[in-house]
């Protein structure tokens, strides 16, 4: 069976049919509800930015131009809505870029490291990167965007999505070497 | 190839190892990672760092909730409700096309053709005689907002800055349309063309033939439903 394409489904969304609506969203809406969870670290509130992100895909199907992949736009939408919904919330007491001034008595790097494998510690230090460094991880990472395609969602130019991802893995090497984690890199 | 110092700028096998690791790079780039991995052993070891941290992130997110059926069927009743406040605004979203449209003219050009109708709408009422244009045999009526409301055939229209009273008199002699309501903002009158409603083919077709009289007509377009 022929699996009907993002940009065919795009087209029949844009005539007004459900089906192709539900088709969409069936292939995409848990990964962006993933991607909304990582930058708003909300799991209530992604879910409601995710449903906005999809009722703008309903309204604006017309008006997709084919520039980029579909799920390229869509990661755009929910990228444009989080950070709407992050200017209009009040910073909260532990954001990451906050909490890692901060020391943690209950658990010290050492302690973490004793307690838990590598990829614990990884995952966990993947949770403390600041918003900027965690949206171009999982970019590249788990949604797989090209350079180019992770230049068109952060609205950066390709070098600069290079130079921060560097960057994000380079904090990243920082943070597991807090927690007793020393990988060689960087 | 030894980690670059604090500071340094980061190597080009550094920056692409990422897309490397997901197979992302395109064909230049991947070329390029290739010669700089066959000239430096220790790039592999980096491709492995950047292996195992997308690893990581992969199981991170994979950790993460699946979009439920709930906010599934949540987000579909908002599609449908929004479909149908739209289908009720079908009227309001005419008088928007309209004014799209009539946006695009000058204010002269509209006060022009809104006076030119507005003196065949006096005529219909029998405020000017009907020697003012002439011969004619055509049968006036009074335009008023309760004709307007009247049950029939309508189409809201514009007319030509260029049209005169004149035109616009003998076009509605010959199709034997009558003016009732307007003008509404933007210089829009409603047009009785027939006294029931009609079948969509033979209104389509009377739309055709008013477009057809460019001369007199600016645009035509069905009416939405009493505004």
């Amino acid at each position: 069976m022929i699996e009907i394409s993002d940009e065919s489904l795009i087209q029949r969304i844009a005539a007004g049919d459900r089906a192709a609506m539900r088709i969409l969203h069936g292939r995409h809406a848990t990964r962006t509800l993933r991607f909304l969870i990582r930058l708003v670290r909300d799991e209530s509130q992604a879910e409601d930015l995710m449903s906005d992100v999809y009722f703008d895909v309903w309204r604006q199907a017309s008006r997709f131009e084919g520039r980029s992949s579909v799920s390229t736009w869509i990661l755009s939408i929910a990228r444009f809505k989080a950070l709407s919904a992050l200017r209009r919330r009040a910073p909260r007491p532990l954001e990451p870029e906050i909490a890692e001034a901060v020391e943690d008595d209950a658990d010290t790097p050492e302690v973490v490291a004793q307690k838990a494998s590598k990829a614990d510690a990884m995952r966990r230090c993947l949770g403390r990167l600041s918003l900027e460094h965690r949206e171009v991880i999982d970019l590249v990472y788990y949604h797989e965007r090209s350079v180019e395609e992770a230049s068109e969602i952060l609205q950066i130019p390709a070098a600069t999505v290079k130079t921060r991802m560097f960057y994000a893995r380079k904090k990243l090497a920082e943070l597991l070497a807090a927690a007793g984690v020393d990988r060689g890199w960087p | 190839m030894s980690a670059p110092p604090n500071g340094a700028e980061p190597s080009a096998a550094d920056l692409l190892a990422p897309w490397k690791a997901v197979d992302k790079l395109d064909a230049k780039d991947a070329a390029l990672f290739e010669r700089l991995m066959a000239e430096d052993a220790e790039i592999a070891h980096r491709l492995a760092a950047a292996v195992e941290e997308r690893q990581a992130t992969v199981d991170l997110n994979e950790a993460l909730p699946a979009a439920s059926a709930g906010a599934r069927d949540a987000l579909f009743a908002r599609i449908e409700a929004y479909e149908a406040s739209r289908t009720r605004r079908s009227g309001a979203g005419l008088g928007r096309w309209l004014a799209d449209r009539l946006t695009g003219l000058s204010p002269g050009a509209l006060a022009w053709s809104a006076t030119a109708a507005a003196l065949v709408i006096a005529l219909q009422a029998g405020l000017l005689t009907q020697a003012y244009l002439g011969a004619g045999d055509a049968r006036y009526e009074t335009a008023s907002d309760g004709r307007e409301a009247a049950a029939g055939q309508t189409l809201l229209v514009g007319f030509q800055p260029s049209a005169t009273a004149r035109d616009i008199a003998a076009l509605l002699a010959e199709t034997g349309a009558e003016i009732v309501g307007g003008p509404k903002p933007g210089g829009v009158f409603v047009l009785r063309i027939a006294e029931r409603p009609m079948p969509k083919p033979d209104l389509d077709a009377a739309v055709k033939r008013l477009q057809e009289r460019a001369a007199v007509v600016r645009f035509v377009a069905p009416r939405g439903g009493p505004h």
